[in-house]
């Protein structure tokens, strides 16, 4: 009973794994998986195998923490996902309903346009740059605003919540169209290239924050699975099988902010991942959150992956935005998925 | 055990339950009937939590029903609501399964599977566990969810525990009607109490060993079936023409409403 779904995440599993070793390999400068493994043994003070020191220089300082991190922020931004979708027991939610990115893009144009012209441009905000904190801030404080408009005699009511996160949106949006109005050329270019999202530049101490970030929403979210479930019966059903409803919102609120918080300031907003893989993986795996949460953050990883790998390759030297090789690989995907479940269904 | 006190809950100023007041204790089976709006599904709400009463309490083992916690009171009421929804499509089993969330806390045990594959069996859905609930028609998921609750209140070594069933014979033919009322009276029979919103007054006369009869959100008879159910009582809270008769075979009140 229930015993293929777990076959399902151990194959998505090995996959990541695999994809890890393989992606960091591919490149201008080509390192096979072997080479990867002994250049990392290297780094952990046991030698062996053959490698060039200029491998080992693009393995470890470009291409091991830029990797790590697109399968890091894969999996944060496709579970937290399936999370909001499981909150909000609606299938067309994902993190941008509780202003996640509208608060992002508002800060980032805000810094951009406005505030990066009077400082300086390299400046540092105890090491990272100012464009990343805003956009975390932004991000983390319209969905405070948003969850706190939705709060009424104790309990947050979710319907009041997608609303205010429309309205918010909305307001943040033409803030950001008003800044983007007034930002020149250089500006409205930084502006397109952050809303369509990089992994460019990751730096290890990026990867290190992202990993804190996406572990904490992981051990947070895959032990509420149970609730989860019992929500899809409603709030009130929930209620009676002994779910305590108000603490699972605060829980998901505070993971989706801080996951995706987090991989928006390093990363640029990446749209499509949160909404599409939690579906493709129901379509595999069924509904049962069990199985669900860990295959959308497998399933997340995987693909962030990959997509980087071809933005990167694909018209190297130059860059592809992710959001575009997302939003190409991953719809054709979504609406083959799609059709087959329907002729599925109608015979 | 489960007593109610002089319950009252208002809405913007308009008054749906007021006074309401009755006990019961450990092998009633009580049906409340009443008209639309009589406020019935109300009742059903304030005593499952799910509505707090503007006046009033409800205690459950002498101790007051909002001082349980919620996961304790979910191993021993068990709550069916009229239009159970599933945002996703989940499997049969697995929804059944999710009656067993109080018992367990990441992994099911094998005897949470057991208990699940009991009340499968009881209503009659073994057949589909494995199907995909959005393609059951309306009758099978009322039986999904039945067993669900039934799985919810499978604790023996709990002792008296409530079950609330709010017109659970929605889209049931009228064999599986009385098999589940038949359900519904094997569990009252092992100690239990059991709330039943019904609209059928002779499946009710059938089953049931009391009844409460509302009338716009007040109490018009509290009692024994063949007490509660005299012509007096049902011409008041129904206003329309009706007799009642034994039944023949069963013996128990028989109700006919009849045109003019």
């Amino acid at each position: 009973m229930l015993g293929k779904p777990n076959n399902i995440n151990l194959l998505l599993l090995s996959c990541l794994i695999f994809s890890l070793l393989a992606a960091t390999g591919i490149g201008a400068v080509s390192i096979a998986p072997l080479e990867v493994l002994a250049i990392v043994s290297k780094k952990l003070a046991w030698h062996w195998g053959n490698f060039t020191a200029q491998q080992e220089v693009v393995l470890w300082s470009i291409r091991l923490p830029r990797v790590l991190m697109s399968i890091l922020v894969g999996a944060a931004l496709a579970i937290c996902g399936a999370a909001m979708q499981g909150l909000f027991r609606n299938a067309l939610a994902d993190p941008s309903i509780i202003g996640i990115s509208a608060g992002a893009a508002f800060s980032a144009a805000l810094v951009i346009v406005l505030i990066a012209p009077m400082l300086s441009a390299s400046m540092l905000w105890a090491g990272f740059s100012l464009l990343s904190v805003a956009t975390f801030t932004g991000a983390v404080l319209s969905t405070v605003l948003i969850f706190a408009l939705a709060r009424e005699k104790r309990k947050t009511n979710v319907v009041t919540m997608l609303l205010a996160g429309i309205s918010i949106n909305a307001l943040a949006g033409a803030a950001t169209g008003l800044l983007t109005y007034l930002a020149d050329d250089a500006q409205l270019r930084s502006l397109t290239f952050w809303t369509l999202g990089s992994l460019g530049g990751t730096t290890w101490k990026a990867v290190i924050f992202m990993s804190v970030a996406t572990g904490l929403s992981l051990l947070i979210l895959l032990r509420l699975h149970k609730s989860f479930n019992a929500l899809a019966l409603g709030e009130a059903e929930a209620i009676h099988l002994g779910v305590s409803v108000e603490s699972l919102k605060r829980w998901v609120i505070f993971a989706t902010a801080l996951a995706v918080g987090v991989s928006v300031a390093f990363c640029g907003m990446i749209g499509f991942v949160g909404l599409v893989v939690p579906h493709i993986m129901r379509l595999w795996v069924g509904a049962e959150h069990r199985y669900l949460l860990p295959a959308s953050a497998l399933g997340g990883g995987l693909l962030l992956c990959w997509a980087d790998t071809l933005s990167r390759t694909w018209a190297a030297p130059a860059e592809i935005p992710i959001g575009v090789i997302t939003a190409l690989v991953g719809a054709p995907v979504f609406l083959f998925l799609l059709f087959k479940q329907r002729r599925a269904m109608a015979m | 055990m489960l007593e109610v006190e002089q319950i009252s809950y208002c809405i913007k100023g308009k008054s749906i339950l007021s006074d309401i007041s009755f006990e019961l204790e450990r092998g009633d089976f009580l049906a409340i009937i009443g008209t639309n709006g009589a406020g019935k599904s109300t009742l059903i709400k304030t005593l499952s939590q799910e509505l707090r009463p503007s006046h009033g309490e409800v205690r459950w083992k002498n101790r007051s029903l909002s001082s349980w916690k919620p996961q304790d009171i979910a191993l021993e009421r068990a709550v069916m609501t009229q239009h159970v929804g599933l945002s996703q499509d989940f499997k049969v089993e697995e929804v059944v399964l999710m009656g067993r969330y109080p018992h367990f806390k990441h992994q099911p045990t094998s005897e949470d599977k057991d208990c699940v594959w009991r009340a499968m069996q009881k209503t009659q859905v073994e057949h589909l566990a494995q199907r995909n609930y959005y393609s059951l028609s309306g009758g099978e998921r009322q039986r999904v969810q039945f067993a669900r609750a039934l799985t919810q209140m499978d604790s023996p070594q709990r002792g008296a525990k409530m079950l609330m069933l709010d017109e659970p014979l929605n889209n049931l033919d009228l064999k599986h009607q009385h098999y589940a009322l038949q359900l519904a009276q094997d569990f009252v029979k092992e100690g239990n109490i059991l709330l039943l919103v019904i609209h059928d007054i002779n499946l009710a006369a059938m089953y049931a060993d009391k009844i409460l009869l509302l009338k716009n959100g007040r109490k018009l008879a509290f009692g024994d079936t063949a007490e509660v159910l005299s012509e007096q009582n049902l011409q008041r809270a129904y206003e329309f023409n009706l007799k009642v008769t034994a039944h023949p075979f069963v013996g128990c009140p028989a109700v006919h409403f009849y045109p003019t």
